[in-house]
């Protein structure tokens, strides 16, 4: 059974039916038609991918099986999730690391969608996995600021 | 030129900030509603179930900072008290952060605080705003203003609504209003190449 709160926000999980215990998050991010505006937000933690970018993180991953090494794989991950995630060189400790891996580029927005206390979802979640008031408030969102790219990032609760 | 200069305001379609109509220069505004995990804010009732990681937060250096509408009004009466004892107390003029900057550090908390996180293009602090579960850029503008922070009583019609939409959509928001100064990202985005070519 869904907790009972409503960190379920607005998501409909395909399914009743928990893949894991591992929580999940949906966070959207409105990406800034121009680098020149917005702000630059940590990518959320144990990111699985998105919603745009999730069947060519799959197609790497496949390949990735069939014997691309660990590294190419990296570099493969990073060209697909660069329109909106880029390796941080922009955030770093006083101690002088970048301790976070990815940051967005500039962002008009940021949300959290939902989150739930295990997973329910196998793949990630897309715009069809929101609730009708969810799609609503994408649609919104989308047209309060034209010309952005949305995403929605499906991260797990580890 | 006047495309370029203009393009601010069309990344939002509608209208949500009334910005003075009295401008005194073209530094630039930016305000960002705020959408705070407020259970994570007070560190209250945690047996209660909260999702991991659930939140985000925004960070800018120090002198963008105009005001936040939660911590204005002490934010101002601070800086008021840091003024008069500057006058007697010189140690306070070698502090690295100017009176405005310490009194908004001084009354940011729990809202927002002096980060130890770095820039490597800036040189001056960065100020965190924690636990958010959210944050939208409401309005921009070229213009900059004296002595003005946005308010609820600054939203337009269309920007009240969203306020009142935004605070329904998960448990425990509390929203608040930024205003920062500059049109520009909060931060230079600094990629790889850019650090491999140092």
């Amino acid at each position: 059974m869904r907790h009972k709160k409503s960190y379920e926000g607005f998501l409909n999980p395909p399914g009743e039916c928990r893949i894991s215990n591992e929580g999940e998050r949906v966070w959207l991010f409105v990406r800034s038609p121009t680098d020149t505006i917005g702000a630059i937000v940590m990518e959320p933690y144990e990111t699985l991918a998105t919603d745009r970018t999730y069947d060519a993180e799959c197609v790497a991953y496949y390949a990735l099986e069939l014997g691309l090494s660990y590294e190419e794989y990296r570099q493969k991950i990073e060209r697909i999730r660069a329109p909106l995630f880029v390796p941080n060189a922009t955030f770093r400790s006083d101690y002088g690391y970048f301790y976070e891996e990815m940051v967005s580029r500039p962002v008009l927005a940021v949300f959290l969608m939902g989150a739930l206390e295990k997973r329910y979802h196998e793949q990630v979640y897309t715009y069809d996995d929101l609730t009708d008031e969810g799609k609503a408030f994408y649609d919104f969102i989308k047209t309060l600021y034209p010309g952005s790219e949305l995403y929605l990032a499906t991260a797990l609760e580890t | 030129m006047l495309q370029e200069m203009d393009a601010p305001m069309q990344l939002i379609s509608k209208r949500m900030v009334e910005f003075p109509r009295q401008c005194v220069g073209r530094e630039g505004t930016q305000v960002w509603m705020l959408a705070y995990a407020e259970r994570l804010l007070l560190d209250s009732r945690i047996d209660e179930y909260i999702p991991l990681d659930i939140t985000t937060q925004l960070l800018f250096p120090i002198d963008r900072f105009i005001g936040l509408d939660l911590t204005y009004k002490q934010h101002q009466e601070r800086y008021g008290e840091l003024l008069q004892r500057v006058e007697t107390e010189p140690m306070l003029r070698t502090n690295y952060l100017t009176a405005y900057e310490l009194a908004a550090v001084d009354t940011g908390r729990p809202y927002l605080d002096i980060s130890t996180i770095e820039h490597p293009q800036l040189n001056r602090p960065l100020m965190i705003v924690p636990h958010l579960y959210g944050a939208f850029l409401i309005g921009i503008t070229h213009d900059s203003y004296s002595d003005w922070h946005c308010t609820t009583r600054d939203l337009t019609q269309h920007g009240q609504a969203f306020y009142e939409r935004i605070k329904t959509i998960l448990p425990s928001t509390k929203l608040g209003l930024l205003t920062l100064r500059g049109t520009e990202p909060l931060v230079p985005l600094v990629l790889k190449s850019d650090t491999d070519d140092a």
